[in-house]
């Protein structure tokens, strides 16, 4: 399959953070997800998309150019959502995309039109006087209008209400749906990445955790539930995750059966992990 | 390139609506022209620092660099529109200088001595100056520290400018004009790029001047551009 985007054994060193050894890729057509807990190194790995950070070691690919090398090329074909979407303050929507717009050959001005009517974004307001949600719309329509084969969206569901969430992941199913066009979406909402994202990538502690689709993870991943005093220390280590409560623990494994082996015949349940389960238990015990 | 102009005109008419307001205020009357001259300058240099204060403040970096540009056309564009800022300034401020003296028909004094292209020459010389300093100093050291760096720059070279002034023992312009030459320095401003622009055309003649002042601005701020883009060039955002 043909990568829209392309990371192998990418690092990028800050004072008091790294980004070790990302490598995963998002074949065109599809929509990939970047789920993780803050600071584990989303932003960063969307800025060396963008070529707004340059990596340390490492090779980062859109549409098959380097962005830091190709910067123009490459953004050329990117449309970018940023979580705090910031544009001119004192200037209208209309003013912006009037900006915007004479950077992009593949300027789709009914397609904006379309989406501003569709978002319900007023578009002769300053964007100083739009309210977080109304910015991300815009933001989204801006980027959605130049017909980007690749569209990164950093968060850029946060703020929304849930009917234009729902919405806008119909969007941007349609959007792929041609199989030219591909979307990352990084977020924190995981439930709106079991609903559309083919692939998922798992970034902790800059450092991929695991990169595959969903589908897999949801075969894979599961919970095993049982009583508090199951969960003795050296079996720990059979679990990815797990939390323990004063009635039951919940552990993390992608080896239910192995687990239930062991244990023997105890009462256990066994369920699939949600994405928010793997996030939840994978962060609270490393 | 152009369109990295076009977003700075678009997002700077504010200034230049202030601009114009400026200008007639200051062609009613409510300045000296030697004044005048200064105000200019500076209003055309705080013009290009406002484009970088209003990225700074609308946290547009990742915006602006987000689109398809490169670092070094975001640099250029910024001199781009500087410039565009510069000719705009001199431009009203001339038209402004012409219509104070037609309403006082003062045909030969200050204001019309002001927009003579001679003063304009060296209004263009010292503008160039304070972009070659300026701005390299904000695309190295960004917003905060390149601004502050860039006033230091720009401050030092007006001391050093004082200091040659008066090493060299240059006064005034009448006062440095061999015998059998005419400058009509009425109404000039002091200082040392107006004096030696101005002493220039009156022994060189305005043509080689303006080559000479043309050629050395235009020098200065290839240089500073290019200074100032390999400094950006490894910029993240």
């Amino acid at each position: 399959m043909d990568p829209v985007l392309e990371l192998r054994g990418v690092s990028k060193h800050y004072p008091g953070f790294s980004l070790a050894d990302v490598s995963f890729s998002l074949p065109r057509g599809y929509i990939g997800g970047l789920i993780g807990p803050n600071g584990a190194g989303k932003t960063t790995i969307v800025c060396l998309l963008l070529g707004l950070v340059k990596a340390d070691a490492g090779d980062v690919r859109v549409c098959g150019l380097d962005p830091w090398r190709h910067e123009v090329a490459a953004k050329e074909r990117v449309g970018f959502v940023h979580e705090v979407p910031n544009h001119y303050a004192h200037l209208t929507i209309d003013g912006v995309a009037g900006i915007v717009s004479r950077f992009y050959p593949a300027w789709d001005q009914p397609q904006y039109e379309t989406l501003m009517r569709e978002f319900e974004v007023p578009r002769r307001k300053r964007v100083a006087s739009l309210s977080r949600g109304m910015r991300a719309k815009a933001a989204l329509a801006l980027a959605m209008a130049h017909r980007a084969e690749l569209l990164v969206l950093d968060e850029p569901t946060a703020g929304l209400d849930p009917v234009f969430r729902q919405r806008l992941l119909d969007r941007l199913a349609a959007y792929v749906s041609g199989g030219e066009a591909s979307v990352l979406l990084s977020t924190h909402i995981t439930s709106d990445l079991e609903r559309i994202a083919d692939f998922i990538t798992y970034i902790r502690a800059g450092r991929v955790v695991f990169s595959t689709t969903r589908d897999e993870i949801a075969a894979t991943w599961m919970l095993v539930k049982g009583a508090p005093d199951l969960l003795k220390d050296e079996r720990r280590a059979w679990f990815a995750g797990w939390d323990a409560g004063a009635h039951a623990f919940t552990g993390l494994t992608r080896d239910a059966d192995a687990v239930r082996r062991q244990l023997g015949n105890v009462p256990l349940v066994v369920e699939r992990a949600s994405l928010e389960d793997i996030m939840f238990l994978m962060g609270r015990s490393c | 390139m152009l369109s990295l102009i076009y977003k700075d005109l678009r997002v700077g008419l504010p200034f230049l609506v202030v601009l114009v307001v400026m200008f007639i205020l200051g062609s009613a009357g409510a300045v000296r022209a030697p004044v005048y001259f200064w105000v200019s300058l500076v209003f055309a240099a705080t013009l290009m620092l406002g484009l970088s204060q209003m990225d700074w403040r609308h946290g547009v970096d990742r915006f602006v660099h987000s689109l398809p540009v490169s670092r070094d056309l975001v640099v250029y564009a910024r001199y781009g529109s500087a410039l565009l800022g510069g000719a705009l300034t001199l431009a009203i401020a001339a038209i402004a200088g012409v219509l104070r003296g037609a309403a006082l028909d003062t045909v030969g004094r200050a204001w019309p001595r002001l927009v003579s292209v001679d003063v304009a020459l060296a209004w263009v010389l010292l503008f160039a100056l304070i972009v070659a300093l300026y701005l390299p100093c904000y695309f190295r050291w960004g917003h905060g520290k390149g601004y502050i760096i860039g006033a230091l720059a720009i401050a030092a070279g007006v001391v050093a400018g004082g200091f040659i002034q008066q090493a060299v023992g240059r006064g005034a312009v009448a006062e440095t004009v061999p015998p059998g030459l005419v400058v009509p320095a009425g109404g000039l401003p002091q200082g040392l790029v107006v004096s030696s622009v101005v002493e220039a055309a009156a022994r060189l003649g305005l043509p080689t001047t303006a080559a000479i002042v043309l050629g050395l601005s235009g020098a200065l701020l290839l240089l500073s551009a290019r200074l100032a883009a390999r400094a950006y060039r490894n910029r993240e955002f």
